[in-house]
């Protein structure tokens, strides 16, 4: 097998390469970095200290050329919640891995305090160069700096200012297509724990090999066209579909419809002013400044569901506006200004920061008294204060729930300490399930109940039925399923409509691996992630009691419904029942 | 009887463009008689029943042959704004 582990140990400098043993060999993305997370990182470990472990993974397919296969899975213990961790993301860097034939990249120990270094991969070798000179540096201006350095042909891994201040929300950033920081596995603080084993970035050569063994060509190429062919006709992932021409913000003036889009920290579910930031609106405003729309977050993507915004002249790419983004930082905070967000959104990237928990982070300050909601200049200055280290800047980096504890805060969205993304749980209760039961704290990507509630996608639902422990779970299975495969979860439009592409996803998992899994084992196999989540976040103490929104939703109505989520625990609790 | 119709993405040309305070959003009231259904509206409006995705009466979403009322809010979502591509998710009947 020329795959290989390569595990890097910050605390003896050496660099090995492992042969894979047999249990992980059918592993990939997310399957394999919660198991192996599971299986060498004590669940008590401090997650900034010497005992935890981050592992990148490619996922299964990741690097082949199937549509859709850009992505890569980043674990740990989570500084955020203190329980397991797989942040997800699509970047260019995820095939270059895959594809130098690193199934996972294992980063361990601690390097000596306030040494950082560059993890270079290179075509002539591996080694660690001391990163001194981006200390301090926002990200943009340091992919810049290292694509000097190391040449054109790389992509980058890193953490920021946030990740150096060891804070629990910080990122890990990716390059993408263009070099820039814009892609993340944002959630969960990973890149504090990237950053606490000293590894400041990591650089990787283009291979001038392509590592990835397909062990049974004809049914992987079987399934790639099964694949291309459902997500080509799907109405939400065809070309000049939703995704294509709006991006994700598509659902901005959706949800906000559905009296589903949190305003001012989860306090009413609509507000007209959503408009001036929906996805409509800002596809219009990036044709006039010269942006790009659509736009692919790496080369094998058919969807284009990203884009470039950029400063009204034109100039100064941000990257990507993502729903989420868009909303945590516009709308939840009381800013209904592209331009504000896109500049939160810019020192977000720049930082190494996720923006959901961000977003959040200055909608419960405002709660807070902090700054007025709707502050959009006073929320830019917020982030300077991280910029600057200081202590203002130290409470704010550590999300939501740290800031909401600083400023005597009682309405805080959150679960496991894990802010909440663009959908109130109380008019849409499927996501408030996931967000509940997710062994990643409140996760939308973790069970999409979103796509059957709302979109109509996969099956009938109704959003204000509360019976939606079986919806959840379902999708929760699928999703870890995908994850593992190294496909983009937004296949799961496609998917769940056309069983064609379905067993595409399964027929090219098949001919990576030479197995013969069947579509029930492929959503099995995401069983046993989540349990391999659950049983590790139980050995580090967390139980049912855990699984529950924030007493404020269960109290509070949210107009214009006036709903509370009313899921009762024994339904919440099912989703772990067979 | 007058409920307002709110016309988002490409729909929006089929009323009148609202102004920049609400964005890309097209919005018209208009009169109808009693016991009109979400078609019936539709029809006034010259919009066919494949131009159109998703559908929220007063906020709930729904199926396009309820029953409107006096006051109701209509909105009323193009087919490149579609998450959906059947008719086929429990709506509101």
């Amino acid at each position: 097998m020329t795959q290989k582990i390569l595990r890097v140990d910050m605390g003896k400098g050496t660099l090995n390469y492992e042969d894979v043993p047999e249990k992980y060999r059918r592993l990939g993305g997310r399957a394999l970095t919660s198991k192996m997370i599971s299986d060498e990182v004590p669940p008590n470990a401090h997650p900034l200290g010497p005992n935890n472990k981050l592992i990148f993974a490619p996922g299964i397919v990741t690097g082949t050329g199937s549509p859709n296969s850009g992505r890569i899975s980043a674990g740990a213990k989570s500084p955020l919640t203190g329980g397991i961790k797989e942040s997800n993301a699509g970047t260019p860097f995820a095939k270059t891995l895959a594809q130098k034939g690193i199934k996972a990249l294992v980063i361990e120990g601690k390097a000596k305090k306030d040494k950082y270094y560059i993890l270079k991969l290179g075509n002539d070798g591996e080694e660690l160069v001391e990163a001194d000179d981006y200390l301090g540096m926002g990200l943009y201006k340091a992919y810049d700096k290292l694509h000097e350095e190391f040449g054109d042909n790389i992509e980058i891994t890193g953490v920021g200012i946030a990740g150096e201040l060891g804070a629990a929300n910080a990122g890990i950033s990716y390059t993408d297509p263009e070099g820039m920081s814009s892609r993340y596995s944002g959630r969960g603080g990973l890149g504090a724990v990237m950053a606490s084993r000293g590894i400041k970035f990591i650089v990787i050569e283009e291979p001038e090999e392509d590592k990835i063994e397909i062990k049974d060509k004809e049914t992987f190429d079987k399934g790639r066209k099964k694949l291309a062919k459902a997500l080509s006709e799907h109405d939400v992932t065809k070309k000049g579909g939703a995704l294509y021409s709006y991006g994700t913000s598509v659902l901005i003036n959706i949800i906000n419809e559905s009296g589903g889009l949190p305003q001012r920290n989860f306090s009413e579910g609509s507000d007209d002013r959503s408009a001036q930031v929906s996805g409509e609106r800002k596809a219009e405003e990036i044709k006039k400044r010269g942006g790009v729309r659509p736009h692919k977050c790496s080369p094998s993507c058919i969807i284009r569901c990203s884009e470039i915004w950029t400063k009204e002249d034109g100039k100064d790419p941000v990257g990507v506006l993502e729903y989420e983004s868009v909303w945590a930082l516009g709308p939840n905070c009381g800013i209904y200004d592209l331009d504000v967000i896109g500049e939160l959104n810019r020192a977000c990237n720049d930082l190494g920061m996720d923006t959901i928990e961000a977003g959040n982070t200055i909608a419960v300050a405002m709660e807070g008294g902090l700054l007025d909601f709707g502050d959009g200049e006073g929320a830019l200055k917020l982030m300077d204060e991280i910029y600057n280290k200081t202590a203002l800047g130290r409470i704010l980096a550590n999300g939501a729930e740290y800031t909401g504890r600083a400023f005597g805060v009682d309405r805080i969205p959150t679960v496991k300490g894990q802010a909440m993304p663009a959908y109130d749980p109380r008019p849409i209760k499927g996501i408030g399930v996931t967000y509940a039961t997710s062994p990643m704290g409140a996760d939308h990507t973790a069970g999409y109940a979103i796509a059957p509630e709302i979109m109509g996608v996969g099956g009938e639902a109704d959003p204000f039925d509360i019976k939606k422990g079986e919806l959840s779970k379902s999708l929760q299975r699928a999703t870890a399923a995908i994850d593992s495969a190294g496909y983009c979860l937004f296949i799961a439009f496609a998917i769940l409509d056309i069983e064609e592409g379905l067993e595409g996803v399964v027929d090219t998992v098949n001919g990576v691996l030479g197995t013969d899994y069947s579509i029930e084992d492929v959503m099995n196999f995401g069983k046993q992630v989540l349990e391999t989540e659950r049983e590790f976040n139980k050995r580090a103490g967390f139980s049912k009691e855990d699984d529950r929104l924030p007493e404020f939703m269960i109290k509070e109505e949210l107009p214009p419904h006036n709903v509370v989520f009313d899921v009762p625990d024994e339904e919440l609790d099912s989703v772990w029942e067979d | 009887m007058e409920i307002e119709v709110v016309l988002y993405g490409k729909l929006r040309e089929r009323g009148e463009r609202s102004d920049d305070t609400t964005g890309s959003i097209g919005s018209v009231k208009i009169e109808i008689e009693e016991d009109s259904c979400i078609t019936d509206i539709m029809g006034l409006l010259e919009i066919k029943k494949d131009e159109v995705s998703h559908i929220f009466l007063n906020r709930e979403y729904s199926d396009i042959e309820r029953k409107v009322e006096d006051g109701d809010r209509l909105a009323l979502f193009p087919r490149d704004m579609a998450l959906l591509y059947k008719w086929y998710f429990t709506k509101k009947k």
